[in-house]
């Protein structure tokens, strides 16, 4: 049990879980910002995950034993010089790591740490005198470990359609004369999708699917932010405790991507491999097969 | 008791390589009030560890261009998995640009916790005092600059050795292992390795030059002290510190750290460098650090 809880000058975090695809990650983050009550180091050109990064900072001390050829006691002694020294790389204590990560009246250090830099942090960041939480675009790490070192977070999933995102990341990629991060070279969109379907979009429907609307946790669907915006921004602000505010207009896709233009783009075979691999994923989720 | 009482104050000792740094920490060993690991070398640099963790909030930098955002998130939050600075534009959060920066909270917050764990864990030893006063490591300048940096005034130990029979020393360590450590480069000559060694001596012994005689902060210890007169040096340093060190101890356990050495023993590694060092080295000291040398009390 971490007994250090945050002081009241603390923001909450906002952990707003997508699949890191930045057409899904601007529109939701657009449409939050406008909340009042939050704030972030995030906008689209500087990319800041300032949450992300303190909670692997403070894994650092999570107290295990590491020590190779790249990471040494030499390395913690000695300023930069040469190769590897001319970074600030630092991994866990190269040496006995109970003393850096020992539980001392039920606290882990590394959790204690990562409570007290929240601290610091929310002391130092531009804030207007209301803001409340700090929102902030994640992996779906990023609320697993915070749970785990029991700092007080709300999340918010972001579900949206496979093969939306599928056909974005594709045509994204082709639009920049690059092929997007997770295509190889020999990749049509059907082994592409293949590929999605078989390591990673079953598991993150079921996890969309599992979700339940909780004090701190949401899920919400991609589309519905931008069909739907009202109904959206009435849920998030009743979440979130914040009082009711005029409905903003519908964010910006960035590209002018609507949400259903998957269907012109996605050749039949793509389709298909998602309607017999995933229909009652999708069905669950309100997306038609 | 208030949080910062308990912390431990940093005894940072400054030397050159095969200086007698680790028969010190040994010295400081006998005392149940000094923390530290008694794992010989004695080098296990928790404080080092964490002013290096603390810096990677201080100003970005410093960073390998495969550490990208991409990175950063895709990696779960592992321990053991390396971490740079941020990999973005330095949040203004971090406070870089203010008088009190995150880091430096983020280290005297650390150290406080590391204190409280570190008398806890009985890292020192099992009979180790229940109010130790001094936390002690090997360390270098920049640490020292570091702790200032954040409030935390360390005593500093600069150990002191001619650096002569260093050369001597580090010239005979790496025959007696084979190996090709404290920065000798393969292939180099005798002569180049000296030149480039007297020139980094230099800056050292002029900072211990510099040093105020009465710093309440500092202490120089001889090596050609401790080798001949150990109970000398420990009444000094015990009186200095507040704390009891005991050579006789140490004296008994030497036959331990005899993998160590590199002469016979302490008295016979003074003023090695009459007997094997070439004259033409000599002269490479006497011409570069000459000056310096005699200010310290050696005869060139």
């Amino acid at each position: 049990m971490v007994r250090v809880s945050s002081p009241p000058s603390s923001l909450v975090p906002v952990v707003v879980v997508t699949t890191g695809l930045r057409g899904t990650v601007r529109p939701v983050m657009d449409l939050l910002l406008r909340m009042g009550e939050l704030t972030s180091e995030w906008c689209p050109l500087t990319d800041r995950r300032s949450l992300s990064y303190l909670t692997r900072h403070a894994k650092v001390l999570a107290g295990v034993t590491v020590e190779n050829a790249t990471w040494n006691h030499e390395l913690i002694f000695y300023p930069p010089i040469a190769g590897e020294r001319d970074t600030r790389r630092i991994a866990g204590f190269p040496g006995p790591g109970e003393h850096v990560g020992n539980l001392f009246e039920g606290q882990v250090l590394w959790q204690r740490m990562l409570h007290a830099n929240w601290a610091f942090y929310c002391k130092r960041v531009p804030r207007r005198r209301t803001d409340r939480f700090y929102i902030e675009p994640a992996k779906p790490w990023l609320p697993i470990v915070l749970s785990e070192a029991e700092l007080p977070h709300r999340t918010l999933w972001i579900a949206r359609d496979p093969r939306s995102e599928l056909a974005e990341n594709w045509t994204a990629g082709a639009r920049r004369g690059a092929l997007p991060r997770i295509v190889n070279c020999i990749d049509s969109p059907l082994t592409l999708a293949e590929r999605e379907c078989n390591r990673f979009v079953r598991a993150r429907l079921d996890q969309w699917a599992r979700v339940e609307t909780t004090p701190d946790t949401i899920c919400i669907r991609y589309e519905d932010l931008l069909d739907q915006t009202g109904d959206v921004w009435q849920r998030l602000r009743t979440w979130l405790g914040l009082a009711a505010a005029p409905v903003p207009r519908a964010p910006a896709t960035g590209d002018e991507w609507p949400a259903t233009r998957w269907r012109q783009l996605l050749p039949d075979a793509v389709l298909e491999l998602y309607r017999t691999k995933m229909r009652a994923e999708l069905v669950a989720l309100g997306y038609a097969p | 008791m208030h949080p910062d009482d308990q912390r431990l104050r940093p005894l940072l000792l400054l030397f050159p390589a095969r200086s007698g740094s680790t028969l010190l920490m040994q010295l400081l060993g006998t005392s149940p009030k000094v923390v530290f690991d008694r794992v010989a070398p004695f080098e296990h640099r928790y404080l080092a560890f964490l002013v290096r963790w603390s810096w990677q909030l201080a100003d970005g930098g410093l960073r390998r261009s495969d550490w990208t955002v991409e990175q950063l998130m895709n990696e779960p939050a592992t321990a053991g998995n390396f971490i740079e600075p941020p990999p973005f534009a330095v949040p203004a959060g971090f406070g870089t640009a203010r008088p009190d920066p995150m880091w430096h909270d983020t280290f005297r917050c650390a150290w406080r916790e590391f204190c409280a764990r570190a008398r806890r864990a009985e890292i020192s030893s099992p009979a180790l005092d229940p109010a130790p006063i001094w936390y002690a490591e090997k360390s270098r300048a920049m640490f020292r600059y570091a702790l200032q940096d954040v409030g935390i005034e360390p005593h500093v130990v600069y150990l002191l050795r001619d650096p002569r029979d260093i050369l001597m020393s580090i010239w005979s360590f790496n025959r007696k292992r084979g190996t090709s450590f404290f920065s000798v480069v393969e292939g180099e000559s005798d002569e180049a390795f000296a030149r480039r060694f007297i020139e980094e001596r230099k800056l050292r012994l002029r900072m211990i030059l510099e040093m105020a005689p009465d710093d309440p902060h500092a202490t120089v210890v001889r090596y050609e002290d401790m080798a001949t007169d150990l109970p000398g040096v420990a009444a000094r340093l015990s009186d200095r510190l507040g704390v009891q060190l005991d050579a006789q101890q140490v004296l008994t356990n030497q036959k331990e750290f005899s993998h160590h050495m590199s002469s016979a023993g302490p008295e016979a590694s003074i003023q090695r460098w009459r007997r094997e060092m070439s004259p033409e080295i000599q002269q490479l000291f006497a011409d570069i650090i000459g000056t310096e040398m005699q200010a310290l009390g050696y005869a060139v």
